[in-house]
């Protein structure tokens, strides 16, 4: 029998063995990977599949990094709304490199954009118009938005010093961007606040060497505040809701996967300390036969998110069996307000020590 | 000898703790003038009217009723005395969340309204934040006023006694409430923020008078200094009015 190099390679590389074998339960990470250990302070950032990845590593037991939390007095659920504990800072959804990018440089001070707030869509209040859905209804006033903002970078920058591990969704190609400076906003204009003006916003989508370039740009940024920092780049498996493209949103989702899919290959290949980790794959790809998506073809079911973090668990943690994430209630439980409920109370005992009337 | 302001008519106030204010200035001037019309008060959570609700459901309030006897007592009251109803339902919640400085100091600004600035150590909370941790808060009080509009009709609400601008005032009273737990450095909350918790609290709790068809009457202007604090010959404690403060409520209700 003649040799060649593939009668060396291990089962991953064929297709029949690992894929058709292993069906939906697929495990398609081979060769080496990041490793995670206890203490590292893992952060979140991305599109919305980065979600389901911060809320299963914050159940796990790693040391999920949230460097902005809501203070203790608001609601949890009120909390939950605003975008506090979704990600590890209140950034809400960060769908192209293009923002991670303009993220850094905003926290930093090295970008300022000139469009820097937008009227919310009921007229009321304002928008931040680089996280428009963080204040559901919008901030009730310019100044609050700003000082929000400006706390949230700070936050941001305590982020990307503290972190150990950032783990990086890429989302989308598609953005709306300022025709004055370049800003990246996360919606078009018009679709969550602000005015939507064809003189000032502009559709842009990214092709491979940008978002490879957009990658090396951030992790060349971060390592400068953070030089042991690492990356993990996955791919929401979730299509586009919509394009702007002209093109039918099926091949446009398509696109904009494959240039996401493509750029990562390129700087898990390039950077040091960058890694790819393949939950497209693993949610999208034939052996799943589409049951890890749901009804609207869109969102992932919880199963296939188990299946995506038990895989990155497993090689990142050496972990088998992560426990799925229950509803676990927010830490620092305010017990000041508690003991401060109690005082009053007794004030308000002492007030009636006189009934006598 | 009190203040000579002849009472005309009934008056039936409907509350907590800040009952306690008017049922000392009412019992003054009964003593001085017991042939006139009288101010009595109902505290709803008196062991003679428990318990005071029925049907709240792990913390929920939505399907509240006010038990059977505190019911019976205030219907028995509107029926024998034809009363000015009034209420002085809150006034706690604002006082829980903001009386002292949290170990997160926090902050927030308040639209339309100009009070002490900023605390600029703070952390900002949006207010729609601080308002959801109020409402949340209100549930019992919300009960409470629908309760009160269900049984005695429209009802006079008096907004809470303002926060009182000296630090020390509160911090000593504080630290003798605090002085056995090891709770770290007991200090007042900036007076900033303990004036917008007040204000905002009282904005909810008129939103929800006013929804239910009553009159608000905002604290009496004649206890506030200039910047609409609480004076301190007006209070009985960090919290709660004292009973001059409570003459005024009286003269405010039948006035109103």
């Amino acid at each position: 029998m003649a040799e060649h190099p593939y009668r060396s390679l291990p089962d991953s590389a064929f297709w029949r063995r690992s894929v058709v074998a292993e069906g939906a339960a697929v495990d398609p990470v081979a060769g080496g990977f990041l490793a995670i250990a206890r203490n590292d302070k893992v952060a979140t950032a991305g599109s919305c599949f980065a979600q389901h990845v911060a809320r299963h590593l914050a159940a796990s037991g790693f040391n999920y990094l949230v460097t902005e939390s809501a203070h203790p007095i608001v609601p949890e659920a009120a909390a939950r709304a605003a975008g506090y504990g979704v990600y590890s800072a209140r950034y809400g959804n960060i769908y192209t490199t293009l923002q991670l990018v303009q993220l850094f440089d905003r926290a930093y001070g090295r970008f300022e954009p000139v469009e820097d707030v937008w009227a919310a869509p009921d007229g009321k209040g304002v928008v931040d118009p680089f996280r428009p859905t963080i204040q559901p209804g919008g901030f009730a006033s310019e100044a609050e938005m700003r000082a929000d903002r400006a706390q949230h970078l700070h936050r941001v920058r305590e982020m990307f010093e503290t972190l150990d591990i950032l783990v990086f969704t890429l989302g989308l190609t598609e953005a709306w961007i300022s025709a004055i400076d370049g800003a990246a906003f996360p919606l078009c204009p018009g679709v969550a606040g602000g005015q939507f003006d064809p003189d000032r916003h502009l559709f842009r989508n990214l092709r491979v060497a940008e978002v490879r370039e957009q990658i090396g740009a951030f992790a060349d940024r971060l390592r400068s505040v953070n030089p042991a920092a690492r990356i993990v780049l996955t791919v929401s498996p979730v299509p586009l809701a919509a394009t702007a493209s002209g093109n039918h949103v099926l091949p446009a989702a398509t696109y904009s996967k494959s240039v996401l899919r493509a750029a990562a290959q390129e700087a898990a290949e390039d950077i040091e300390g960058v890694f790819y980790f393949p939950s497209y794959e693993i949610i999208t790809g034939p052996q799943a036969r589409g049951r890890f998506f749901a009804e609207d073809l869109r969102e992932v079911t919880e199963e296939g998110v188990e299946h995506v973090m038990r895989v990155f668990l497993r090689h990142a943690a050496g972990v088998e069996s992560p426990v799925p994430p229950a509803e676990k209630r927010r830490e620092g439980a305010d017990s000041f307000t508690a003991r401060m409920a109690e005082w009053v109370e007794t004030m308000c005992d002492e007030a009636m020590l006189d009934p006598d009337a | 000898m009190p203040d000579r302001h002849p009472q005309e008519r009934n008056l039936l106030v409907i509350g907590q703790s800040h009952v306690a204010a008017v049922r000392a200035a009412a019992k003054t001037h009964r003593e001085a003038f017991p042939d006139e019309p009288r101010t009595r008060v109902i505290h709803t959570l008196e062991e003679v009217h428990a318990p005071e609700f029925v049907n709240v459901v792990d913390g929920d309030y939505s399907a509240a009723a006010f038990g059977a006897k505190l019911r019976a007592a205030i219907e028995d009251q509107v029926a024998r005395h034809d009363p000015i109803v009034a209420s002085v339902v809150g006034g706690k919640v604002h006082n829980v969340l903001a009386l002292l400085r949290h170990p997160r100091p926090f902050d927030f600004l308040l639209p339309e309204e100009h009070g002490p600035p900023f605390d600029q150590g703070a952390e900002l909370i949006p207010v729609a934040l601080v308002r959801a941790a109020l409402q949340a808060r209100l549930a019992p009080d919300f009960a409470r006023l629908r309760m009160l509009r269900e049984i005695a009709g429209p009802f006079i609400q008096i907004e809470s006694p303002p926060p009182v601008r000296d630090e020390a005032f509160i911090a000593e009273r504080a630290e003798k409430a605090f002085r056995d737990r090891a709770q770290g450095e007991i200090a007042a909350a900036g007076a900033g923020v303990r004036w917008r918790m007040w204000r905002l609290s009282s904005r909810l709790l008129r939103e929800a008078v006013e929804g239910l068809g009553g009159r608000y009457l905002p604290a009496p202007a004649a206890a506030q200094d200039k910047q609409g604090f609480l004076r301190l010959d007006f209070a009985a404690d960090p919290t709660h009015g004292n009973e001059a403060y409570g003459a005024l409520l009286i003269r405010a209700i039948e006035a109103a």
